[in-house]
């Protein structure tokens, strides 16, 4: 991971856009922060970081993943890729933001500043995103249901 | 006897579906832990997959075995006859007999290839379950795909409370077969090879 203050590229961000996103950055509690955490762990990014062994058992893994990609093959035949879920207003929304199943309160890393969004696969623009630039195109807050990291929930 | 009374195929999927409803109860639990709805966890030796992500691999393989295990049973059950011969009819009458011989510890398990009230209703509670169990879980895996079943559950909250209860409600019947199958020794060798 580069320096934090090398994320912020100067050359998208006037000095006032860099104002506004340090303020929002402030006003962001621990919770929404989180949120940035958690909604890039989804299932398969998990599986591929090194050191998160599923199972002791190499064939074991194996024979799951391959249960997993066939999981993910029935999906793509059987629904609608189009259906999106349904979105909610900020005061309908729990707080504090609730658990987080990857790893305790007192493992939350305090800036999560290096943070980067990888948007790769079937989708238009493959890219990196870093967190200003997330919090930068954030103007239009969406409110989703949630759970244990699982993006796909919400297809 | 050298008649068979469990046919092959009940045998068989009998064992798949043991197979399947435990891994599917112990993966469910570490998935539960990883976001309990109640105010207690569940011992980790009870559970599989080691992790959230592990137990969701495991649940979402074996859901497989189970879902599709539960139809060739419910199919073949039906379109055999079985099913109506073996839980029909249930009356009353003969539940209230049944549970006060129960009580008085003289239940008759003389003929075992009939079940008497308690394990007809016992039995099809199973069949229910597990039903609920896929619902409920289908719900939970897709709320937005299969928004039906959602609404069925009342919501997506209730469909995990749904799941969790359909759950320990499978545990204390495995529990209770299991004691009943130490009283009756021989059910399980019927169980094995049909006779």
């Amino acid at each position: 991971m580069s320096d934090p203050k090398k994320i912020v590229p100067k050359k998208i961000f006037t000095s006032h856009e860099k104002e506004i996103i340090k303020d929002v950055y402030k006003e962001l509690d621990i919770p929404t922060r989180r949120q940035f955490g958690k909604k890039a762990l989804s299932l398969g990014a998990i599986a591929m970081l090194s050191g998160c062994s599923l199972s002791n058992e190499d064939s074991i893994e194996k024979a799951l993943m391959v249960m997993s990609r066939f999981n993910y093959r029935v999906q793509g035949l059987l629904f609608d890729p189009n259906l999106m879920a349904p979105t909610y207003s900020e005061d309908m929304l729990t707080k504090p933001f609730p658990f987080n199943a990857f790893y305790g309160e007192d493992e939350i890393r305090p800036s999560p500043v290096n943070f980067k969004l990888k948007v790769s696969g079937l989708v238009q623009d493959t890219k990196y995103w870093t967190l200003p630039e997330l919090l930068y195109a954030a103007n239009q807050p969406n409110y989703t249901p949630y759970l244990c990291g699982r993006l796909e929930r919400n297809w | 006897m050298n008649v068979v009374i469990t046919p092959l195929f009940v045998r068989l999927t009998h064992w798949l579906n043991a197979i399947a409803v435990i891994v599917m109860i112990m993966s469910g639990l570490r998935i539960y832990n990883a976001s309990p709805i109640f105010d207690f966890l569940i011992p980790k030796e009870l559970t599989l997959g080691g992790w959230l992500g592990g137990a969701v691999l495991w649940h979402f393989a074996f859901m497989w075995l189970l879902l599709v295990n539960g139809l060739i049973y419910l199919i073949l059950n039906f379109a055999t006859g079985r099913a109506k011969k073996k839980f029909l009819p249930i009356s009353p009458k003969e539940l209230v007999r049944d549970v006060l011989d129960t009580l008085k510890g003289k239940l008759a398990h003389d003929d075992l290839s009939q079940y008497n009230t308690i394990q007809k209703l016992a039995y099809l509670s199973i069949i229910a379950d597990i039903i609920i169990l896929v619902i409920s879980g289908l719900a939970i895996w897709k709320p937005v795909q299969l928004p039906l079943f959602s609404e069925l559950m009342g919501g997506f909250e209730n469909a995990r409370i749904v799941h969790f209860l359909a759950m320990a409600y499978a545990v204390f019947f495995i529990m209770v077969h299991l004691v009943m199958v130490a009283v009756v020794p021989k059910t399980l060798r019927i169980m094995i090879r049909g006779k």
